[in-house]
């Protein structure tokens, strides 16, 4: 009777188009996890292809492989009554999303930074976010500017102040 | 190809929202080093506050952190980067800044995230303060209670002055009027909103010394008075509690009112909450500190002087035993030196617990010290307030007279008038030595020595001497002894 359009079931997709032109099948379920899309089922215009015009496909399928990850089948189904069990799930869960942010490269990761934030999906955000931390960790000013591709914007004696002011942190 | 690598170094423009996400995530050195990347970096870094809140547990050698988020709970020895040659007396905090009060080395305002520190010029340690964080010029401060007689008004007052941090110096702010008549208990006055409070005994209009807070309102920097709670005794607690102000009221039968301030404009106090005895006990003597909230509503207390911690659930009324790895222990505190202060919130403020002879009250005594600049004469004055039957006053020598002038205002005149106002106006006019001034003894306390037989708390070197003041005697003792002599002396008197 119901037609699949109008329907609210899991099956339901959602047809994501990347900034070159590929098309993304992702579950409603697990498109809820970015909040940009979970948005717009609220407002119910999730009809067609969506453009994604800061995300290219390459670094889309990787944010939704991390979703699919992360998305609970059925979380109802399952119930975890052993806090062994949710420790391992979360350990194995850790291990993998690091073995996923490390298999990028730089600029990898660079995208999927700015597709994760344009698409508000904040727990990948956070992930990316915490290896470039660990990047930045340590480096020179010099690296870290040519690491962002970013000009100083001191003069050379603002620079020398600054530096003189937070010599203790290069020690 | 060409064309793709073009494409992806336009496109690695990070925006600035991401990257402070990134920089967020930065320990403090490396984010002091990002600051010199760029002016945006740098003013982000210069915003930038930690969220760290941590518990301090501290005594006179050593400062302990405990972090309640961590997985294992338990205290870590902070790592001290300054030299602190006597003892430490005191702790504050405030935006995560530490000030520390060291004995005669003034203070060090200290950043344990970063391991800087600063001391500050020119400071006397012998009074009460307060330290905060002013916004509107982005500066540090600490106010500062300088006792001192005021021959127009013939009354013992408090001068306050203020240290910038900023500026590195003290300046006088104002004098206090003579009402504000003794500034009690914990060395750092409790922060709560911009506000610092201290416990006082402050003059009504009916000459009548009560107890009651005074306010440091650190926005305009005014100061004010607040009447204390009904029936709360000097030496109740007062605290911070999930961002209030707080009055905790002890009774003897060992259960606890906790006080608050109604918002709006009545601020009356009220009774928030009442909690039972601990394991039943009357607690009288190990009062419960109420840290901070915790997790479903649950309270975090310290048992005072005992170094126990507890976890009480306001819903189902009971205490349960927290345990804390590596706390320092009980028998730290029993050295006498020895000090215990407990406080939360590395970045907001640390309470302190500093018993002090100087203006210090205890249990149910008030007690006092003073130092005769002209002579170098000192005079003790204990009196327990509440049983008249139960004075005791002792005089020794060594330095300053002024604890009588506050004396003289009070309802324990008759007391000066007729056997310490002599031994006062002597100490005007001494020129021996002071330790040969006279003693005087008017009335010498029942003591009840079973409770603590081995160590005797409140303590204070004054030069040659040391002045200590016993808890659950019902009078205090001075002593003046040589320091090499502490040990047999204490075994002499056997309290």
């Amino acid at each position: 009777m119901s037609t699949p359009s109008s329907s609210v079931f899991s099956y339901r997709v959602l047809k994501l188009k990347s900034s070159d032109g590929e098309i993304f099948e992702v579950k409603q379920t697990v498109a809820v996890q970015s909040g940009v899309l979970k948005q717009m089922m609220e407002d119910g215009c999730t009809e067609g292809e969506i453009p994604l015009n800061n995300v290219d496909s390459p670094t889309l399928a990787k944010i939704i492989e991390w979703c699919n990850k992360h998305h609970d089948d059925d979380v109802e189904g399952r119930v975890l009554s052993q806090e062994k069990e949710k420790e391992k799930e979360k350990a194995d869960m850790k291990r993998w999303e690091s073995e996923f942010i490390d298999a990028l490269n730089r600029d990898e990761l660079y995208f999927l930074l700015i597709g994760s934030n344009y698409m508000n999906i904040k727990e990948l955000l956070d992930c990316a976010a915490q290896k470039v931390a660990g990047m930045v960790k340590g480096k020179t000013p010099e690296a870290i500017r040519e690491m962002f591709n970013i000009q100083s914007d001191f003069t050379e004696e603002e620079e020398k102040a600054i530096r003189k002011e937070n010599q203790w942190a290069f020690n | 190809m060409e064309m793709e690598s073009k494409k992806k170094k336009r496109n690695l423009h990070i925006p600035d929202d991401i990257i402070f996400n990134i920089l967020r995530k930065l320990p403090p050195k490396s984010l002091a080093r990002s600051k010199c990347v760029c002016k945006s970096w740098q003013s982000f870094a210069n915003q930038h506050k930690y969220h760290n809140q941590k518990l301090i547990l501290f005594s006179s050698k050593t400062i302990q952190s405990v972090d309640f988020e961590a997985d294992e709970i338990k205290a870590v020895d902070l790592d001290i980067p300054f030299k602190v040659s006597n003892r430490m007396l005191g702790i504050a905090s405030c935006n995560g800044l530490l000030c520390i009060l060291t004995e005669r080395e003034g203070f060090v305002i200290w950043n344990p995230l970063i391991g800087r520190y600063k001391r500050v010029s020119n400071t006397s340690e012998y009074d009460k303060f307060g330290f905060w964080y002013d916004h509107s010029t982005d500066n540090y401060k600490i106010v500062r209670f300088m006792r001192f007689y005021d021959p127009n008004s013939e009354r013992q007052r408090y001068s306050a002055e203020i240290y910038s941090q900023k500026s590195n110096s003290w300046q006088q702010k104002e004098i206090l009027p003579w009402q504000f008549f003794c500034i009690i208990d914990s060395l750092f006055g409790v922060l709560v909103n911009e506000t610092l409070y201290w416990k006082i005994f402050y003059i009504n209009n009916d000459k009548k010394c009560i107890p009651a807070v005074l306010c440091f309102d650190t926005l305009n920097e005014k100061f004010d008075v607040i009447i204390s709670p009904d029936n709360v005794r000097i030496s109740d607690d007062l605290r911070v509690f999930k961002g209030h102000l707080c009055f905790v009221q002890y009774h003897k039968a060992g259960h606890m009112d906790m006080w608050t301030r109604e918002a709006g404009k009545s601020q009356n106090w009220m009774k928030f909450m009442n909690l039972p005895p601990f394991e039943g006990k009357s607690l009288l003597y190990h009062y419960l500190v109420p840290i901070c909230s915790m997790k479903e509503d649950e309270i975090f207390f310290c048992v005072r002087r005992l170094l126990v911690f507890l976890l009480y659930s306001p819903e189902a009324k009971t205490y349960k035993k927290f345990h804390i790895c590596d706390a320092m222990k009980k028998t730290a505190f029993k050295d006498w030196s020895a000090v215990v202060a407990v406080g939360i919130e590395i970045l907001r403020r640390v309470s302190t617990g500093l018993y002090r002879l100087q203006n210090s009250v205890g249990t149910d005594f008030t007690s006092g010290i003073g130092d005769n600049c002209i002579s170098g004469v000192l005079i003790s004055f204990f009196t327990r307030i509440e049983s008249s039957k139960t004075r005791g006053l002792w005089a020794a020598g060594s330095r300053l007279g002024w604890m009588v002038q506050n004396l003289g205002t009070c309802s324990m005149a008759w007391l000066i008038g007729r056997e310490f106002w002599p031994y006062v106006e002597k100490s005007f006019t001494w020129t021996d030595l002071p330790s040969k001034f006279p003693t005087k003894y008017v009335q010498f306390p029942v003591f009840i020595a079973s409770v603590h037989s081995n160590y005797v708390d409140c303590n204070r070197w004054l030069g040659d001497f040391i002045m200590s003041k016993h808890y659950l005697v019902l009078a205090v003792v001075a002593l003046h002894f040589l320091v090499a002599d502490l040990k047999s002396i204490y075994a002499k008197l056997n309290f």
